[in-house]
């Protein structure tokens, strides 16, 4: 049993955040666990330990299978099992890469770090984030602006947009 | 903009023979099957709708014989038809395009109402889609809004040209790198011009130094009289000597300039009234013939006539008597003998009347023809006669003439040889006009010595001083304006760059939405991109980093074509999410999964239910595996959700076989819900 690592916790906020409904459980063998789940995926983040993640996510794999066995829904098809580690890092071993590319079952991710890094560790169960707009309406006005603050003189600048915008070419008086 | 696609009907056009129609109405459209089955076809028919073209399939055809028609069916090639139904904004939009490779219409029904005009449909087009312009939504659609299986790598083509281009399709951004570019090329143009009146300066300094240098000769040379003189008294002796025997030049006893002019307009002179009599002469020669024997066969053909005339005159009495005689006997008997006229001999006599007036009429008609003709030569002769006269007095005035001047130029030239007859003439005529250029060569080469040359020689290099002058002061105005050029140009630049920046600096964050989702490497798991102008050419360089180590690097040199499958569409999907109000409301995928892994693919569709709840999603796949976990990922959770599969299970020469199946909701009551209940 491992203790609650940080990472768990960031998994938590971070799963909130992107609009799981959480739960806190205590198993057998795993200690505190975290069920998450949404109308999609059924998400469990368990603490592990570097040196025995192998039989940690074999033991919560179970538990989670069994768990989605016993209320059978669509979200039997979308189960996600989260690694939380101790560490600042992930080190890619054998043990790590094989989990991560076993998808029987479930999907398996492994994170570390601040709450950052954990949350890219869990983007492909995160809905899209809102990404700020191009908020550029007057691309050539953009550009004189930049040129007016590089000191370029000003009747220059506006005669060479001026030409610009008539024909397509520069002329540099 | 709500507009969905609501449904493709497809008819002669690439895979489908006869019409097929492809429903299209849900949140999501799963087109599954196996290869050769019509899937990219069906794609094909929607970027043909939008775009009246397929570039793609064109670009195949480059450096072929074109005998066949890229969008027509081969089994049906009598022109394609395919409609696209819309809805948006609470209207029903119907859009129909016929036509071949060639030339393609654009109709379209708007809530029944038709519209035929191509023009007005290709705006109804972009328009039913939140777009401005055709050229807007062929922009959209091929950069943001529809990525062709063969296309997803070419994101990344043009070692960041690509990305550059399609980057700056966004927000008009290619607005900026044009006036970049159009710097740049302005900046050039200067250089070349510079370049250009550099060398019109070497050549006209060039010019000016060689000018000096002559007239600085001609200046030392006009500085030593006696060498002036020693040139003319060589050149005129030298001339003197070569002349044949029988003519005399006599060398000027001043050794001046204008006495070597002097003589040159002596024998001018000479060799002028020389030419003249020359000229009398042949005029002469062409007066060859007597005159006396022409006047002499005149006067004879004159008899001729004379004779000829009287000889009808005397023929004319006879034929009168006879024809009396003859017409006297016209009676039954003689009026003389009281004999029985013979008809028939009366006849043959007024036959041989007649015969004899016709040649007695022609006689005097031929007569009076040659006497004209006679009094004409007569009248040529004498005119002939005049004219030799007065060549023979010419040539005797000329010959005068010729006297006149070679004694007034005996001074400078005494002739002596026999020149009267005419080639006589011709010989010194040529002798002296030989004589003649050799001291007009002596008096030019004497000339450039003199001062004068001298002056024409400072004019030059004072007029390319001149030149030397305009042309400096020209090529310092292009020097400034290259510098200016040069200056702005990298200015212009670095504003392309910044106001792209901003824009890149907004794109990054959904770059690596993507990317992360699909995790590709465990070392560089994150991307992004930055700016670069390799030789004024603007690209957007593709890059990947290792967070724990700090380590960049370019995928197009370190990843696999899977991976790299994952870097294109990260930054395809980047920008569909990112377009702004260059947004489209669907957003097509054909075939994007190529060479992925399974994490990929269940990051992929993961993925795929995330961006189906911002726009219509149209997924299509050759592979099974994906497809039944997109299906899965994609089946609606509860009413409000839609999802339609359209299994292309086979395909014929008719079309494809189509099997349509609509997934129902699966409800999820969730299971923290129940196991708290």
């Amino acid at each position: 049993m491992t203790a609650v690592t940080d990472a768990f916790e960031h998994c938590r906020s971070a799963l909130v955040e992107g609009g799981f409904v959480v739960e806190d459980q205590v198993v057998d063998g795993l200690g505190d666990v975290l069920i998450a789940e949404t109308r999609y995926a059924l998400v469990m983040v368990v603490s592990a330990d570097s040196e025995l993640i192998g039989r940690q996510a074999e033991q919560a794999q179970a538990h989670l299978t069994r768990l989605a066995a016993r209320h059978p829904s669509p979200l039997a098809w979308d189960l996600y099992l989260v690694l939380a580690l101790a560490s600042d890092h992930i080190r890619p071993d054998g043990i790590v890469e094989g989990l991560l590319g076993d998808t029987r079952y479930a999907r398996k991710l492994v994170v570390a770090g601040d709450l950052a890094a954990t949350e890219r560790g869990l983007r492909a169960l995160m809905p899209l984030r809102s990404v700020p707009r191009i908020e550029l309406t007057d691309p050539l006005g953009a550009v004189r602006d930049y040129l007016v603050g590089a000191e370029v003189d000003i009747a220059l600048a506006d005669a060479a947009l001026t030409a610009f915008e008539a024909s397509g070419e520069v002329e540099i008086p | 903009m709500t507009a969905r696609l609501k449904r493709l009907e497809l008819e002669g056009f690439r895979g489908f023979s006869e019409r097929c129609v492809i429903d299209l109405d849900a949140d999501a459209v799963v087109i599954r099957g196996d290869n050769g089955t019509g899937k990219t076809s069906l794609v094909d028919g929607l970027l043909w709708i939008f775009c009246g073209e397929l570039a793609h399939l064109v670009e195949r055809q480059r450096g072929l014989r074109r005998t066949e028609d890229v969008v027509t069916n081969r089994f049906n090639p009598y022109g394609a038809t395919v409609s696209l139904a819309v809805t948006g904004d609470g209207r029903e939009y119907v859009f129909t395009r016929t036509g071949d490779q060639r030339k393609t219409t654009l109709s379209a029904t708007v809530d029944g109402a038709e519209v035929t005009d191509d023009s007005e449909a290709h705006v109804l087009l972009a328009k039913a889609f939140g777009l401005r312009s055709p050229d807007e939504l062929r922009q959209a659609v091929m950069t943001w809004g529809l990525l062709r299986q063969d296309s997803i790598r070419s994101v990344l083509d043009e070692a960041g040209g690509a990305l550059h281009q399609r980057v700056s399709g966004l927000m008009g951004l290619e607005r900026v790198s044009g006036f970049a570019t159009a710097a740049t090329r302005a900046a050039a143009d200067l250089v070349r011009q510079r370049t250009a009146a550099r060398q019109s300066r070497d050549r006209i300094v060039e010019r000016h130094r060689n000018a000096v240098d002559l007239r600085d000769e001609a200046l030392r040379a006009a500085g030593r009289p006696e060498e002036v003189a020693r040139l003319l008294v060589d050149g005129v002796r030298a001339l003197a000597g070569t002349l044949a025997p029988g003519v005399l030049l006599k060398p000027p006893e001043t050794v001046e300039l204008q006495s070597v002019g002097d003589l040159g307009a002596a024998l001018g002179r000479v060799v002028g009234a020389l030419d003249v009599l020359r000229e009398r002469h042949e005029a002469l020669a062409r007066q060859a013939i007597e005159p006396d024997s022409l006047v002499a066969d005149a006067e004879k053909a004159a008899t001729d006539a004379a004779e000829a005339v009287s000889t009808a005159s005397n023929r004319a009495p006879s034929l009168v008597l006879l024809a009396s005689s003859a017409s006297e006997l016209l009676g039954d008997r003689c009026p003389v003998c009281e004999q029985p006229i013979d008809a028939v001999s009366v006849r043959s006599h007024l036959r041989e009347v007649l015969e004899g007036a016709q040649d007695l009429v022609a006689g005097a008609q031929a007569a009076q023809d040659a006497l004209v003709r006679a009094q004409a030569a007569l009248a040529s002769a004498r005119e002939h006669l005049r004219a030799r006269e007065e060549s023979r007095a010419g040539v005797a005035a000329a010959e005068a003439a010729v006297r006149v001047v070679l004694a007034d130029e005996v001074a400078f030239v005494e002739v002596e040889a026999e020149w009267r007859d005419e080639p006589g003439v011709i010989a010194l005529s040529t002798l002296l006009r030989e004589a003649l250029d050799q001291l007009r060569d002596l008096y030019r080469s004497v000339q450039q010595a003199s001062g004068a040359h001298v002056a024409r020689l400072g004019d030059d290099v004072d007029a390319l001083a001149a030149e030397v002058a305009t042309i400096l002061e020209t090529l310092e105005a292009l020097e400034a304006r290259c510098e200016r050029a040069r200056q702005f140009q990298i200015v212009a630049h670095d504003a392309a760059q910044h106001v792209l920046e901003d824009t890149l600096e907004v794109l990054r964050p959904t770059f690596a939405e993507v990317f992360d989702r699909l995790s590709p490497s465990p070392a560089f798991t994150q991307l992004h991109a930055k700016q670069d102008v390799l030789r004024n050419r603007n690209q957007i360089v593709p890059m990947v980093r290792d967070v724990e180590r700090g380590v960049e690097a370019n995928p197009l040199l370190i990843f696999s074509e899977g991976q790299l499958n994952v870097v294109a569409l990260s930054y395809f999907l980047g920008m569909a999410m990112n377009a702004g109000e260059a947004a489209l409301p669907f957003l097509v995928l054909d075939d994007p999964l190529q060479a992925l892994d399974v994490i990929a693919i269940l990051g992929f569709s993961d993925l795929c239910r995330h961006v189906r709840d911002g726009r219509q999603l149209i997924v299509t796949t050759h592979d099974r595996r994906f497809a039944d976990v997109l299906v899965r990922k994609l089946s609606p959770r509860d009413a409000l959700g839609s999802l339609v599969v359209q299994d292309f299970a086979g395909w014929t020469r008719e079309g494809p076989i189509v099997n349509r199946f609509e997934p129902m909701p699966a409800e999820v009551i969730p299971l923290l819900r129940r196991a708290a209940s």
